[in-house]
């Protein structure tokens, strides 16, 4: 690939990259979240347009101008959100849209057949009759793998797939990786995780904002000398905490099962207190019951047993209003979808859920002045890049709109704070900017929840780190303890 | 002895009124399954009921007893063009699939009633009903039960069932179900999104324009004001209500569509139409078709995309 | 809002606008082409048309009328829009507001000012549970609103033909007795001065800018544009989307049903008898006003305070139609839906409206 380009509106997301990929090898692309590895690949395989450059395989000059173009030349992807369609069945997601037919009926019985050579020759089992929607998520990209190889791929592009795994899965997935390499495929690999990108890859290219940092051999490559490519820096982030002296009980959480939407048990038994003046990590890989703890805790979904104590109220079974009217603040995994209206301005945003209080609107009608005054304060006080507070929302960059919504649940002065992957996809300035906010609020003496999947944060930020393993608290380690021993909990192995 | 001609008149009438709410929800099953929420089949339908009747005027003089089938034809021919435009629409200029379908109905209705108004010939048009119909078969051959049976009767069983071939059999349908549940999975996949939904929205509408030309050319409602404005006028309506109440399922859909056929049997059956009976059975179809709806919609999941437009970046 | 220059917020108005003028322009476009197929010259009927809409006093006290009616039912659309329902049900809240308040007019009779004012709180209340059924459903059964507002407005109009030709309210056994029943001054609504339209029109207006001022400062407007902008973040909050749109939903019919009283008690409108009342289904003047007022509250973007001028231009329209029908044969009533579908359908297409300007302006517009 030479000269690719790309630009999305306001953003240039891949910007004159020069990549070459070797037969047979395992290549690793690495790079922060938003360095564009992602759209590089989606590029190569057709999901989006280039702009610019000119791609070639096997020595000749190609034009990929769909993903039925890459798949034809033997190209497959893996993507982070899985493409697959959830009531359809296994079989029917990998033959989809190579489908084998007499005469337009589909052949059933064939599909079926080469879908089974399919999995005993990569060595990858999975039933193929069951509903998608009802796999767990190792399974869910298994077909992902097995619907590029049935299309004939040679070359096989990971996006960033053990972001869903736990440890033991993620080493399922090389075990089958080194057998796709040993029958000739390429790979390549697509993550932002340095342990892994040096265990599996052959060769490794690091991106950083859009353009090729360099291209190294595996075998040459060190910690510090990735680390220093991806970042440009030190990766090294010291804050600043005063002495740990937890306070009182804030929130605490005893025996608590809660239900997924798929009627399973999320959460199966859990028990823990977070008190005034400490950041309690909740550490685990997504999909372990974190969104459910979230939801039950903030009044968005009913415990089926077990009880939720907040400032020592019972709180199972209030309004999500009446919890956060005990001083509590929500940080949303998704901000997009839960944490502010993409369409309202930054002021109409910051009083979202708090515009019923007296000092923001007098029995029904709404005090602007007021509003406009509160919003301008946050933007003031937590560095939010917005011109103004009448802007809407969707026109901020996500490290800003993260900034709007850690500024309004701190600004509302919360006793206790719940902060669900507050800096996922976000550029490093920003991140560390949210990141000193949690300490600072730790420092001032509010308790902080911070559930995230990203384990250096929670060992960089907590006093105390619970892992959540399937629905239970697996064990507790305090500040200082190294990510082979939190490793171990995460993948389900207790002490 | 009552009882029992009661029955067959409501048998006959039943099916009769059934029919086109069948048709017209099977087509629009296949519309919605691709992900292409069509609102405005009723203007479908009301045009091609009259192209089916206009074409039947037409070849006559030539054919005779046959020209009912060159109107059926023309039904189907508008009605996948209608059906065309809009998932043209939808599909390539990304319109707002709500509001295009009510603007296209509107006008499908407005253009076929100044057609109408503009074209003087033919008793047909001031409410005597059409010389040349399809004939129904008497069945049953005791006196007591005669219900008749139309042709469109025999379809109107089996297309259920050609639609679940279709949508779980075929190549095709599985590319369908992918465009209306995850077109980017489809798409992907190499699946082309949109020529999938301008096809299967056409398609819909071939059988959306079968159900038009019953109407007119086969159960000879007269083309009136009536006729646009009246009760046949909320078909497409009833038949899109029957769909969600069928969770998109061939079979059950066909099964709405019988329940909401029949209740608007009751009115010509029970109702006379100087009486105050009239009007209240008049309600019923629509009061069944907002319980039915109020009942069946919380547990139910549409095709994932229905509705959403999909653009390439 | 507050604290913006007023240019400002006038000046981002009008640009906002003008992609829903070329729509407009389009579909008028689109219509002079038919109006050729027919065998007419375009601007000899529009001309007839605007001339017979403005020229005459009948056809300006039926501008005036309409554009109250249209801007009522194009609130009624608008308003459940904004919490994202599809309240097609306008023409059947109308009826509902439009018959209560003929049966207060003729059953009820109250002291002079009381009357009418008593009517038309219970049009509106009327009106209000007319939506607020379809709202519910919707809100807490997830059952689509488009659908269940449509077969309300057919359950409408059969209701009303009950309760006219039926025993129990009216008992009116036979047509021939409907004239005899008549809907007494003391009732009416007053009337302009000058032009012979009632002062709904004026009422309408003042509610447009209520609506406005309720969308954009109150607490209840924020919780419905909340909802329909982003309903998990909303509900994240604690606010309750099902109530915000159920009550979306009572309001729109709520308005809707002031049109009907309108309607009724207007001098613009009504006969003063029962046979106004009744509705056929070939269309009593009730057919259509809804969609006519969805088709406003779109071209004018969902805007409160633009619906006015786009009802307005929907009632020259209308107005000027008859004209048009009698001077022009085989144009009919029909011809005036036509176009009204015409423009909802380019109205669906704002992509194509942007396409086009990018096209004139030489570049991108967003």
């Amino acid at each position: 690939m030479k000269g690719i380009r790309k630009e999305f509106p306001g953003v240039m997301a891949v910007d004159g990259v020069d990549l070459s990929i070797n037969k047979g090898e395992v290549m690793g692309l690495l790079g922060e979240n938003g360095a564009g590895k992602s759209t590089l690949m989606s590029l190569l395989y057709g999901v989006y347009r280039l702009d610019a450059g000119t791609v070639e395989i096997d020595g000749r000059r190609v034009t990929i101008k769909g993903s039925g173009d890459a798949i034809a030349l033997g190209l497959g992807m893996v993507h982070q959100a899985f493409t697959l369609v959830p009531n359809m069945t296994v079989m029917e997601n990998i033959v989809l849209g190579s489908e084998p037919t007499r005469a337009g009926v589909l052949d059933r019985k064939l599909a079926a057949r080469r879908v089974d050579e399919l999995m005993t020759r990569t060595g990858l089992p999975v039933g193929k009759d069951i509903l998608v929607e009802n796999l767990p998520t190792g399974f869910k990209q298994r077909v992902e793998i097995l619907k590029a190889l049935y299309r004939g791929a040679k070359v096989l592009i990971l996006d960033e797939p053990t972001s869903v795994l736990t440890p033991l899965e993620s080493e399922e997935l090389f075990k089958s990786i080194r057998k796709l390499t040993g029958e000739g495929s390429t790979v390549v690999f697509i993550t932002h995780k340095l342990k892994e990108v040096m265990a599996i890859t052959d060769r490794i290219t690091v991106m950083r904002k859009g353009k090729v940092v360099g291209s190294i051999a595996t075998a040459d490559a060190t910690f510090t000398k990735l680390a220093n490519m991806m970042v440009g820096r030190g990766v090294e982030r010291k804050f600043v905490f005063s002495e740990y002296k937890p306070g009182a009980v804030l929130l605490s959480v005893r025996d608590l099962v809660v239900s997924s939407r798929l009627a399973t048990r999320a959460v199966n038994g859990c028990s823990f207190d977070v008190r005034e003046g400490e950041i309690v990590g909740l550490a685990g890989v997504e999909g372990n019951g974190q969104t459910e703890l979230v939801e039950a805790i903030m009044g968005m979904r009913k415990p089926v047993s077990g009880t939720i104590t907040i400032r020592g109220r019972q709180v199972s079974g209030l309004e999500t209003k009446d919890i956060m009217g005990l001083s509590v603040g929500h940080v949303p995994e998704d901000r997009a979808l839960s944490g502010l209206v993409l369409d309202f301005s930054v002021a109409e945003n910051s009083v979202l859920g708090t515009v019923d209080r007296p000092q923001f609107s007098r029995s029904g009608f709404i005090s602007f002045r007021a509003v406009k005054d509160f919003a301008r304060r946050i933007v003031a006080k937590f560095n939010v890049a917005a011109p103004n507070v009448d802007v809407k929302v969707r026109n901020l960059s996500g490290g800003n709109q993260q900034k709007v919504i850690v500024g309004r649940e701190l600004s509302n002065e919360p006793h206790l704070l719940v902060a669900h992957q507050p800096t996922r996809g976000l550029d490093v300035a920003s991140t560390e900017d949210i990141q000193s906010l949690l300490v600072g609020a730790r420092n001032a003496g509010r308790g902080v929840l911070l559930v995230s999947a990203d384990f250096d944060e929670v060992l960089d930020l907590s006093d105390r780190i619970l892992v959540l393993y399937e629905g239970k608290i697996l064990g507790e380690l305090k500040r200082g303890v190294g990510i082979d021993q939190l490793g171990k909990l995460l993948g389900g192995v207790a002490e | 002895m009552d009882l029992v001609l009661l029955a067959a008149e409501l048998a006959s009438f039943g099916l009769q009124q059934t029919v086109a709410v069948a048709l017209a929800s099977q087509g629009e099953v296949i519309t919605e399954k691709s992900g292409i929420l069509n609102i405005g089949i009723q203007g479908t339908i009301i045009m091609a009921a009259f192209a089916a009747a206009l074409t039947n005027v037409y070849f006559e003089p030539s054919m005779g007893a046959y020209s009912p089938l060159m109107g059926v034809l023309a039904g189907m021919a508008v009605g996948a063009f209608v059906n065309f435009v809009f998932a043209f629409l939808s599909t390539k200029l990304n319109v707002d699939q709500v509001i295009a379908g009510f603007g296209l109905q509107l006008f499908a209705i407005g253009v076929t009633m100044t057609l109408l108004g503009m074209h003087v010939e033919g008793s047909f048009y001031d409410g005597t009903p059409l010389a040349n119909t399809i004939p129904s078969l008497a069945v049953l051959q005791t006196p007591l039960l005669a219900v008749p049976v139309r042709y469109m009767y025999a379809v109107m069983f089996l297309l259920p069932l050609l639609v679940y071939l279709v949508l779980y059999r075929t190549k095709f349908g599985l590319h369908i179900r992918a465009a209306g549940e995850n077109p980017k999975a489809a798409e992907v996949g190499g699946v082309n999104v949109g020529v999938t939904r301008m096809l299967a929205t056409s398609l819909g509408g071939v059988f959306v324009g079968l159900a038009g030309a019953y109407l007119t050319v086969d159960l000879n409602s007269s083309y009136t004001t009536t006729f646009v404005a009246g009760i046949t006028a909320s078909v497409g309506f009833i038949a899109i209500a029957a769909v969600v109440a069928g969770a998109w399922k061939p079979a059950y859909v066909f099964g709405v569509a019988l329940i909401f056929g029949f209740s608007l049997a009751l009115i010509s059956v029970f109702g006379q139409t100087s009486g105050w009976t009239y009007y209240v059975l008049t309600m019923v179809p629509y009061m069944i078709t907002v319980a039915t709806l109020a009942i069946a919609s919380k547990r139910l999941r549409p095709p994932t995309a229905l509705g959403s437009p999909y653009t390439k970046e | 809002m507050k604290g913006e220059s007023p240019r400002g917020v006038v000046g981002a108005t009008l640009i906002a606008a003008v992609p829903q003028i070329v729509a407009l322009l389009l579909g008028l476009v689109a219509a002079s082409l038919l109006i050729l197929a027919a065998g007419y010259n375009p601007l000899v009927v529009f001309g007839t048309l605007f001339r017979s809409a403005l020229e005459t006093p009948s056809g300006q006290a039926s501008v005036l009328t309409y554009t109250g009616i249209y801007t009522l039912t194009a609130i009624a659309f608008l308003v459940p829009g904004k919490a994202s329902i599809w309240n097609v049900g306008a023409n059947g809240q109308v009826y509902l507001g439009g018959i209560v308040a003929g049966v207060v007019a003729i059953y009820l009779p109250l002291p002079p000012i009381l009357w009418p004012i008593a009517a038309i709180v219970l049009a509106c209340v009327a009106g209000g549970i007319w939506g607020l059924v379809p709202g519910l459903l919707e809100a807490y059964r997830n059952a689509s609103a488009i659908v269940t507002t449509i077969m309300m407005n057919y359950i409408a109009v059969a209701l009303i033909d009950y309760m006219i030709l039926g025993v129990i309210v009216i008992k009116v056994p036979t047509v021939a007795q409907y004239n005899d029943v008549v809907i007494s001054q003391g009732a009416m609504i007053p009337t302009l001065p000058y032009f012979s339209s009632s002062i709904m029109v004026v009422v309408a207006v003042l509610v447009a800018i209520g609506t406005l001022y309720l969308l954009q400062k109150t607490t209840l407007g924020y919780r419905i544009r909340a909802t329909g902008l982003g309903r998990q973040p909303a509900e994240a909050k604690g606010i309750n989307p099902r109530t915000s749109k159920a009550m979306a939903m009572f309001l729109g019919g709520a308005i809707a049903g002031l049109a009907g009283a309108g309607d009724v008690l207007g001098v613009g409108h009504s006969c003063g008898t029962v046979a106004c009342l009744q509705t056929d289904w070939a269309g009593g003047w009730f057919f259509g006003e809804g969609f006519a007022g969805m088709a406003a509250a779109l071209v004018a973007a969902n805007n409160p305070v633009g619906s006015i001028f786009s009802a307005a231009f929907f009632a020259v329209l209308v107005s000027g139609s008859s004209a048009v029908f009698t001077n022009f044969s085989g144009l009919n009533l029909y011809f005036f839906y036509a176009v009204q579908g015409l423009i909802v359908a380019f109205m669906a297409a704002p992509y194509l409206s942007k396409r086009i300007i990018g096209l004139v302006r030489g570049r991108r517009w967003t």
